[in-house]
């Protein structure tokens, strides 16, 4: 007894010890050495200079001002979509829901590069929707899509994950019979929505909302694909700094958006801790769909539902269907002709198009494990002790949600170029593991975010339960919080896998000849005129979109239904 | 039980990628692709064990640049005047003088006997006949701002090499007394920039194309041949009035390889007039070994002849370049 | 009654740098149901964690079965634990719940077979063993967690309020079936409530506990009929506080302290009695509330059957001879 529980507390201090290391070699140091890099380029600080240059540029001052009025306008809709959905799925009786449960979750598995590009490929001047437009309105330009427009739609429709995850999960917590009430004291469908439903679940849709903003300020990818001549972004912006060999600008841009976002996470960890708090009524009545009475106003409700989800459908479908096509229709045909297995018989075949598959599977999963693993040992502790010290460890796994990528890769080569003592004197650079190091540094934020929540959301009751039965704290652990907080892991595993396989900025600066992933090759895929590089694409994309979403669908499966305080927020 | 696996398979990838990374000479060049796929097929049947990595020019020069003190590549190939420039300063490259070097023009070798250029490629203005008549083409690239033209053309990026020269050629008729770029010369950019149509990517590059649109491509020769290609239209190269800038492509050692030996056969081999040709023959890149360009498909000898060059010394542009893409970046599109 | 099973002995409880209860004895007998009682902030749930083990004794001793466990951890003391809200784990099945603690202790399989099927045939859920909690009532959760409980052999139960978020109706068939399996299965039970119904159905012993002290120990009778302090009085059933000198005007005598009369114990239509005024009349089934007015001062009557008095209507009232209870100035 004694010598396990002697085992324990060495085990939990070495694990305490390895976090430390790794936080302050993999996060600390790089992220301070491309700070230093950037804003010391000449050896003295010029930051004066660098700051009036930002100032004086017309095109920064226009993506400060792009980026403030488009958050603001994406905030607007995505809530109204957002909300819509929750009220489809949790709240009205609507036929089809399992159908419209798919197609809302298609965010999670459909963002970033590969969603605007696939946005571009439905809406944009040379898909069949403008063909179809154009020839009934002549006068509308063929580039219709491109610019605020096409950047406000596509933010508003892939932007809801969060919504489809933790907002219904609050709907399922109102109490039922507090609706019931309400309607006996004869208040009207809106009024209960507005005066009763609406106050329960409001710290839940400020968290969420605030989760989106921090999305939206660093939207990137569908401003660039998207926003045409006229309509860029603050990351565009930062990016295009980079290119131009003024990281100094870029890293000041990069850290005024990061204050502005740690701001946010700050902001909505403040709404958590509330959140927390109304969620702790226990014996509720469970919701009970309601019927919409007024016929016109259901068909109304379902034709919405189901016009929303053609919009999250089409792009998904339209991608799915090409990677059948023959690599000759792709970028010709509005739909293809003839379908063939081609093109995944040469990505599963073995050859040179599975080696990126490959690569970035085996780093995906492994950065995504360890990821993980980092996650579940520090988050209980950071939740369970607050004190400056695990303060100090929370806000540092969040840095790297604001501090860009690119940044951060800078900081990884700059850092680990050289024979590094807290490595061992290794040089990392043009190793192997650098990019997988640099994949878990780029997860953790998201995997702490959302088991903070999930831990947190545990009744201490079971904990305490397990203890006065005798079990030790790993037991507790394994058997007890795991399995709670198990669908939120596999959840965020599953999302952030997702990501990793479509991570543009860290794999391209940090790949090395024998890793080349799988984002590298995408992209030199969608740039290469070769058409059987864009049919291969589309297949790493159909494979791994057929993957991430099997994954988070069984996570919703074993979460929503029966343990909610797992996806509390 | 999943992490023990995952970490083992790791281990395993690991044990069976380091032997491999010892072993081949590394090299890093933008040529990406189908022709990566033959420079790789080729070297191999030559029997050098090479491994590429590609990228494109920007990314791999920050690379370079970023790996300074631990550098991965042993070879550097295919990167432009410009950029092979910065990184000779940056003390990155080593000399040597390979077997094919003595037959080589001055111009497309350096005074330190470092980068050796085995390309060139003019960066061109083509018009499209069928949309624009003959008599209506612009002569010069100063034409381009003329209101006719408003529309036509398209401006793509500044982070792809191909705008990056044309704007660099485009300002050096500018310069004043100084080297520095004249008031003149930033209106003209203006309002160049103002008249076009602007593409952030390649899709809508093309796509400016495909819906009739642009009718005047500024495009690297080989680009611009193969928009043709896949457009189904003809294209016709301008030989414009003071001068296309015409890039050639180097190759260099690094200063830290491991396997000079090796590097040096590769060097060798890759420079030599019988690869050059094959290269020719395969993709349409005109050589500047003169033996090589003989050896060539006529269609090549006579590309190479299709322009005649604006001078430009790449040397003294390449420390100014940035500074000027700042201003377009930030003030100008 | 048998020996005692578990005592408490000059036992301090609460977290270190605040004593929340101090100097607690208490001696509870084998096979006893013993409520304690009080409101929030008494202390009550603090003494049970303490004795279960979940917090540290600040000092004094905790004696069960003879045996010294005021520093055993938890799952070595031998008691059992019902939760509120049961706080049965959802991920898992109601046989796994059950086999919990053996499965900790490294039984071999075929005895927390055995022992879980026992256990659960007592509670009356073997048909439930393969259910996960979300999908059972909440009866059938109750047994689970006292199944749970029970597994280890455990002679003494720890209940910590499992019936305070539940509602009335519920709340009553799950306290006779607490009494009903406690009393069946025989083991002793400690229960903690702030719901002097839970205690006076349930319990052979009641400890009141106020502000970290006990108020009085006794069954539900004695508490009832013989409170010892003010608050006791006022805690347990319904009273009225008597002014000083609507007091002296009841009983006849000058009082010296505090006094209190129970509803019941006021009586109307009484032939010497005081004038009243009726001020309101809540009819409760089988008994009415009669609100009155006695010469500027409120008072409550409890009357069972017809007739009502009318609302504004007049009558006479006396008090029961000697049920009033009062209490010295002294006490607080």
């Amino acid at each position: 007894m004694t010598r396990t529980a002697g085992f324990d507390r060495l085990l939990y201090w070495f694990g305490l010890i390895v976090i430390a290391w790794a936080v302050l070699t993999f996060l600390l140091v790089p992220i301070s050495a491309a700070l230093h890099a950037a804003l010391f380029r000449h050896g003295g600080l010029e930051i004066v200079d660098a700051v009036a240059e930002l100032v004086s540029s017309r095109r920064v001052r226009a993506a400060l001002w792009n980026t403030a009025w488009m958050t603001a306008a994406t905030i607007v809709t995505v809530t109204i979509v957002g909300m819509f959905q929750v009220a489809v799925l949790e709240y009205f009786r609507v036929r089809g829901s399992g159908f419209l449960k798919v197609a809302f979750s298609t965010p999670l598995v459909f963002g970033g590069v590969v969603a605007a590009a696939g946005y571009n490929f439905t809406y944009g001047p040379g898909s069949a929707i403008t063909a179809a437009l154009t020839a009934l309105f002549p006068s509308i330009p063929r580039d219709w899509f491109i610019g605020w427009f096409g950047v406000l739609f596509a933010h508003t429709f892939l932007m809801t994950s969060f919504h489809f995850l933790f907002l219904r999960a609050a709907m399922r917590r109102v109490d039922y019979s507090t609706i019931e009430a309400a309607r006996s004291m004869g208040a009207s469908e809106l009024t209960i929505l507005r005066r009763v439903v609406l106050p329960v679940i409001m710290p839940t849709l400020l968290a969420v909302t605030l989760l989106t903003l921090h999305t939206v300020v660093g939207s990137f990818a569908a401003p660039q694909v998207l926003g045409g001549r006229d309509f860029h972004m603050l990351s565009q912006m930062v990016l295009t700094l980079n290119s131009l060999r003024r990281p100094d600008m870029a890293a000041l841009l990069a850290l005024l958006m990061g204050m502005v976002l740690m701001g946010l996470i700050l902001l909505s960890q403040y709404f958590e801790a509330k959140g927390a708090y109304t969620a702790g009524a226990k014996t509720t009545t469970r919701i009970q769909l309601r019927q919409i009475r007024n016929p016109l106003l259901r068909t109304m409700v379902h034709a919405l539902a189901y016009l929303l989800a053609a919009i999250y459908l089409v792009p998904v479908a339209l991608i799915v269907l090409f990677s059948f096509a023959p690599a000759s229709s792709i970028g010709i045909e509005m739909l293809p002709s003839t379908l063939t297995l081609t093109n995944y018989a040469r990505v599963l075949g073995g050859g040179t198009a599975f080696v990126p598959f490959f690569n970035s599977m085996l780093m995906g999963s492994a950065a995504v494990v360890v990821g993980l693993a980092i996650t579940l040992f520090a988050v209980p502790i950071m939740v369970r002790k607050r004190n400056w010290l695990t303060q100090a460890l929370s806000i540092s796994f969040f840095l790297p949600w604001i501090i860009p990528s690119i940044l951060l890769a800078v900081g990884l080569i700059v850092a680990f170029d050289a024979p590094n003592p807290l490595v061992g004197n290794a040089v990392l650079l043009g190793s192997y593991w650098l990019l997988p190091i640099g994949y878990v540094i780029f997860s953790l934020p998201l995997m702490v975010r959302f088991m903070r929540s999930a831990f947190i959301g545990i009744d201490p009751a079971f904990e305490e339960a397990a203890r006065a039965m005798g079990a030790s704290g790993p037991y507790r652990f394994r058997r007890v919080v795991l399995p709670l907080v198990a669908p939120t892991a596999i959840l965020v595993a599953g999302m952030k896998f997702n990501t990793l396989m479509a991570e543009y900025p860290l794999s391209a600066f940090l790949y090395n000849v024998n890793n080349r992933p799988l984002p590298i090759a995408i992209v030199e895929g969608a740039v290469s005129a070769d058409p059987d590089q864009a049919a291969i694409s589309l297949v790493y994309v159909t494979l791994i979109m057929a993957f991430s979403l099997t994954v988070i669908l069984i996570a919703e499966r074993l979460s929503l239904g029966r343990t909610p305080e797992t996806s509390n927020l | 039980m999943k992490l023990s696996l995952a970490l083992a398979s790791a281990a395993i990838a690991l044990a069976s990628a380091f032997p491999a990374f010892a072993g081949a000479l590394t090299i890093y060049s933008p040529q990406g692709g189908e022709r990566a796929v033959w420079i790789a097929e080729q070297a191999k049947a030559a029997g050098h064990d090479i491994k590429l990595l590609n990228a494109g020019g920007g990314e791999l020069f920050d690379r370079l640049l970023a790996e300074k003190n631990n550098p991965q590549a042993d070879v550097v190939l295919g990167m432009v005047d410009t950029s092979m420039a910065l990184l000779k300063k940056e003390g990155l490259f080593q000399p040597y003088s390979p077997s094919w070097a003595t037959d080589l023009p001055a111009r497309y070798k350096d005074a330190e006997g470092m980068v050796h250029k085995f390309w060139q490629t003019p960066i061109v203005l083509a018009y499209y006949p069928d949309r624009l008549p003959d008599a209506e083409a612009p002569k010069s690239w100063l034409d381009l701002t003329k209101d006719e033209y408003q529309g036509k053309y398209v401006l793509g990026a500044t982070a792809w090499q191909t705008p990056r020269m044309y704007l660099a050629g485009i300002l050096v008729r500018f310069l004043d007394a100084n080297g520095e770029v004249s008031d003149e010369g930033w209106e003209f950019l203006s309002k160049l920039y103002a008249h076009a149509i602007i593409a952030n990517d390649a899709d809508s590059y093309t796509e400016a194309f495909k819906s009739g649109r642009a009718s005047l491509d500024l495009n690297w020769l080989g680009g611009s041949f193969k928009l043709a290609k896949d457009l189904g239209a003809k294209v016709k190269v301008i030989d414009t009035e003071g001068g296309t800038p015409i890039l050639s492509e180097g190759v260099a050692i690094m200063a830290a390889t491991d396997q000079l030996d090796e590097a040096k056969a590769f060097v060798n081999w890759w420079g030599s007039a019988d690869v050059m040709a094959a290269y020719a023959a395969k993709f349409g890149q005109v050589p500047v070994l003169p033996e090589a360009l003989a050896k060539s498909p006529p269609a090549v000898q006579e590309n190479a002849r299709l322009v005649k060059a604006q001078p430009i010394d790449w040397d003294a542009i390449a420390p100014k370049l940035d500074g000027w893409l700042q201003k377009i970046e930030l003030e100008i599109r | 009654m048998a020996d005692n099973v578990l005592s408490l002995k000059n036992l301090d409880v609460g977290f270190p740098g605040m004593t929340i209860v101090h100097d607690l004895n208490l001696d509870v007998a084998d096979g006893a149901f013993v409520s304690l009682l009080g409101p929030s902030g008494s202390g009550k749930s603090t003494v049970l964690r303490t004795v279960a083990g979940l917090l540290p004794a600040l000092g004094g001793r905790i004696v069960l079965e003879g045996g010294d466990i005021t520093t055993l951890p938890p799952e070595r003391r031998n008691v059992g634990i019902v939760f509120q809200n049961y706080a049965l784990f959802p991920t898992m099945t109601a046989f796994e719940n059950i086999a919990f603690a053996l499965r900790v202790a490294k039984k071999p399989q075929a005895e927390i077979e055995r022992r879980v099927h026992e256990v659960a045939a007592m509670a009356g859920i073997t048909d439930q063993l393969d259910k996960k909690p979300a999908n059972m009532s909440g009866g059938q959760q109750q047994r689970v967690a006292i199944a749970r409980a029970l597994v280890t052999g455990s002679r003494v139960l720890l209940f910590d309020e499992p019936l305070s978020n539940l509602d009335a109706k519920v709340r009553a068939s799950m306290r006779q079936e607490i009494k009903r399996l406690q009393t069946e299965l025989g083991f002793t039970a400690i229960f903690v409530t702030h719901d002097q119904e839970d205690a006076l159905t349930m319990s052979d012993v009641i400890v009141v506990l106020n502000h970290g002290r006990i108020e009085q120990i006794g069954d539900g009778r004695t508490l009832y009929r013989k409170p010892a302090t003010p608050f006791i009085c006022e805690f347990i059933g319904v009273s009225n506080e008597l002014a000083p000198p609507l007091a002296a005007r009841l009983l006849g005598r000058d009082i010296k302290g505090r006094s209190f009369v129970r509803l019941e114990d006021v009586v109307l239509g009484a032939a010497e009695g005081i004038p009243a005024r009726v001020n309101h009349v809540e009819f409760l089934g089988a008994y009415s509330r009669i609100d009155l007015d006695v010469e500027g001062h409120a008072l409550s009557a409890m009357l069972i059957g017809d007739p009502l008095p009318e609302p504004g209507s007049s009558v006479s009232l006396a008090v029961r001879p000697g049920a009033a209870h009062i209490f010295a100035e002294a006490t607080p």
